[in-house]
């Protein structure tokens, strides 16, 4: 791995870190726990551009940071918060590598889903109610605005070219020294 | 980009959002039909099922102290409703959930992991042995 991606992945993360803790002072809007999901953005990003083991790494790194910053790691809510960015991670990645018919906007909206679903599998192993599944009607439709939200943002931060021209091995601007 | 030309890229992302908008829809329908309105409120404390409440009996409005698996929690009870007052809770969703008057509906407070099942007439998980009825 080279320094100029290694730097790269850990200021996603950082970013990513940054985008999960501002999103956890955003009162839920409609159905309890629901969020914008600004942090999948980075997430998104990360898996069209490097691919599954850098995003993971850098969503693993996400959810303990993010976790220990808020004081609740090891509990239900950092495994729900862990189960649905792992399956939301899997889902999108799946996706983008199988399903060539979608674009990023259904990509985001199937990942925006399996978090729901994640989230809400840790609760019912916890609570051991089935019942919290009746949750995800009401958290599939927010589903759809957030998933369309992070895709739109990361499409167009893909248009901008910023990251490619980041990623893009710049010649060292130095002249070799004549004989 | 013309109109058919979006259609023909997102036509995939259509039927996603199509999906889940005919079945999250459906399961709204269904949940806002008429039910038993005789209601039973089971409370849960760490999977334990601690009490349950006829909330068909109740006649007044009145408050009941719970132990959360962190911190104490106040519930609301009147006819055939229910609420969480207080809880310790960082997020309090479970608070700004309100009076919850639907059978089928879950109040959960992740923090204290505790949940309150609303019921019709047969209460929750009716094998766990110890149920008190109020």
């Amino acid at each position: 791995m080279s320094v100029r991606k290694m730097t790269l992945l850990a200021m996603m993360m950082a970013l990513a870190v940054a985008l999960g803790y501002a999103e956890s002072f955003i009162p839920s809007f409609w159905v309890p726990g629901t969020k914008p999901g600004l942090a999948n953005m980075v997430i998104l990003l990360c898996l069209v551009k490097f691919g599954f083991f850098e995003a993971l790494f850098v969503n693993l790194g996400r959810v303990l940071l993010v976790g220990a910053l808020s004081g609740t790691v090891f509990q239900m809510g950092f495994y729900m918060s862990a189960a649905g960015a792992l399956l939301s991670l899997l889902v999108m990645w799946v996706g983008i590598r199988y399903l060539k018919k979608l674009t990023l906007y259904g990509v985001s909206l199937l990942g925006a889903l399996a978090h729901d679903a994640g989230q809400l599998l840790v609760g019912w192993a916890f609570l051991g109610n089935p019942g919290v599944f009746y949750y995800f009607p009401y958290m599939a439709l927010v589903s759809l605005a957030t998933g369309f939200f992070v895709a739109f943002v990361v499409t167009r931060l893909e248009k901008t070219g910023i990251l490619k021209k980041i990623l893009s091995e710049e010649k060292p601007n130095v002249k070799p020294a004549k004989p | 980009m013309t109109v058919k030309e979006f259609f023909r890229l997102h036509s995939f992302d259509l039927l996603a959002v199509l999906s889940v908008l005919v079945l999250s829809g459906s399961a709204l329908v269904y949940y806002a039909l008429p039910k038993n309105e005789d209601l039973i409120a089971s409370v849960f404390v760490e999977k334990v099922l601690l009490v349950t409440y006829d909330l068909s009996k109740e006649t007044t409005e009145r408050t009941i102290e719970i132990e959360g698996k962190y911190t104490p929690m106040t519930l609301g009870i009147k006819k055939n409703a229910i609420a969480v007052l207080e809880s310790g809770c960082k997020s309090q969703y479970c608070v700004h959930q309100g009076y919850v008057s639907a059978a089928n509906h879950l109040i959960v407070c992740s923090y204290n992991e505790v949940y309150i099942a609303l019921t019709g007439k047969e209460p929750v998980n009716s094998v766990v042995a110890g149920i008190t009825v109020l």
